[in-house]
């Protein structure tokens, strides 16, 4: 089996990289696929807390490169699905703690036993990024509709584009206020591709619900009625190949919109 | 008191677009944004750069004798355009180069 890893990835932090890496590797989970989420951010992990795994952590990745255990030994089971496991990063590391040959290895490893492989990218440009985008053969961007993230989801398209063996990619717009693009108060969706010229793979809106996720360590896609999750499971349902409508995430015109309207020619006279 | 009277007045004049701090900021932040990537893009990988000044060099000298030594060739930009500067002395006019 070779299967396919995908690099989640943003430039600029606190975009949503890590929220995403593990509900699209949960959504894909729940639609039957064998799927490993490694988290590459040594030293700082988080995905372990997203995924609410932290309390099983045996082993990591770097126990791994210094062969004090063996890669299956550090894959971390979820608690709700045996066909979804967590490679998690060190904490007591540095970055330079990894190799690009030694996450080289140990993905070509996980491709073979896993259908998706899914990487979460440190922030920023440094070794750390590259060695997460070495071995994907498909990169997330993560983006919000704001200009510094924008600005440097610009810079890793640059970068990807500069990558010796191809790399597909596509964006993912998260943290989308609909009130605040229909008032012009954000960029919206359309904005944001126009700047950057790339394939959407998704809009993800801002949902006070992820927090409430995180804090109870059950990724957002587990959550039925919320429509960030909802978002989330289109967004792997959209990896596994199916074409799957962007969600309307147009907020319904309240009457105080229709009242503005009235009243705007009187205002702006 | 004060308080919710001020945010109940933000909040009116926001809604009905009579503060002025409240203009469309939307358009502002993606003109912006452009501006900043057109300069961000602008740095042109030194390879490509390098293989454009060699092109560049043969088709010249096709025509003229330059120096290659002291050419330069650069992209600058400023607030709203881009330019291709390029300052090529020529050493001499090749004879069969000229217009019979």
């Amino acid at each position: 089996m070779s299967g396919r890893a995908i690099v989640v990835t943003s430039g600029k932090g606190g975009v949503g990289k890590t929220t995403t890496t593990a509900n699209i590797g949960t959504a894909l989970a729940r639609n039957g696929a064998k799927v490993v989420v490694v988290d590459t951010d040594i030293g700082l992990r988080n995905l372990d807390i997203l995924m609410g795994l932290e309390n099983r952590i045996v082993y990591n990745i770097i126990d791994v490169v210094e062969e004090r255990c063996k890669l299956h030994q550090a894959l971390v089971k979820d608690k709700k699905m045996p066909n979804l496991v967590l490679l998690p990063a060190a904490q007591t590391r540095d970055k330079s703690a990894l190799k690009t040959e030694d996450m080289d290895e140990i993905i070509t490893k996980l491709k073979e036993d896993f259908d998706f492989v899914i990487i979460d990218s440190p922030a920023g440009i440094e070794q750390g990024f590259q060695n997460a985008i070495h071995k994907a053969d498909e990169a997330v961007i993560v983006t919000t509709p704001e200009m510094s993230a924008v600005r440097d989801a610009d810079r890793i398209i640059g970068l990807l584009e500069a990558k010796e063996d191809e790399i597909k990619y596509r964006l993912l717009i998260n943290r989308l206020r609909p009130g605040m693009v229909k008032t012009n108060d954000m960029m919206g969706v359309d904005d944001v591709l126009d700047i950057l010229s790339i394939k959407l793979l998704g809009v993800i809106p801002e949902d006070k619900d992820i927090i409430i996720s995180t804090n109870k360590g059950d990724p957002i896609v587990n959550d039925e009625n919320s429509l960030a999750g909802k978002a989330y499971r289109n967004v792997a349902r959209r990896l596994m190949g199916e074409d799957v409508p962007l969600l309307n995430l147009e907020e319904p015109i309240t009457w105080f919109d229709k009242f503005k309207k009235i009243l705007a020619p009187v205002v702006n006279a | 008191m004060w308080n919710k009277v001020s945010k109940i007045i933000d909040f009116l004049s926001k809604e009905i677009d009579i503060n002025p701090k409240y203009k469309d900021t939307r358009d502002d932040a993606k003109n912006r944004l452009k501006l900043v990537l057109m300069h961000d893009r602008s740095k042109l990988a030194p390879g490509v750069m390098d293989k454009m000044k060699e092109e560049l060099i043969e088709v010249i000298q096709k025509y003229v004798e330059i120096d290659k030594e002291t050419l330069d060739l650069r992209l600058e930009t400023d607030t709203e355009t881009m330019a291709l500067i390029a300052n090529i002395p020529v050493l001499s006019t090749k004879k069969n180069a000229m217009a019979s």
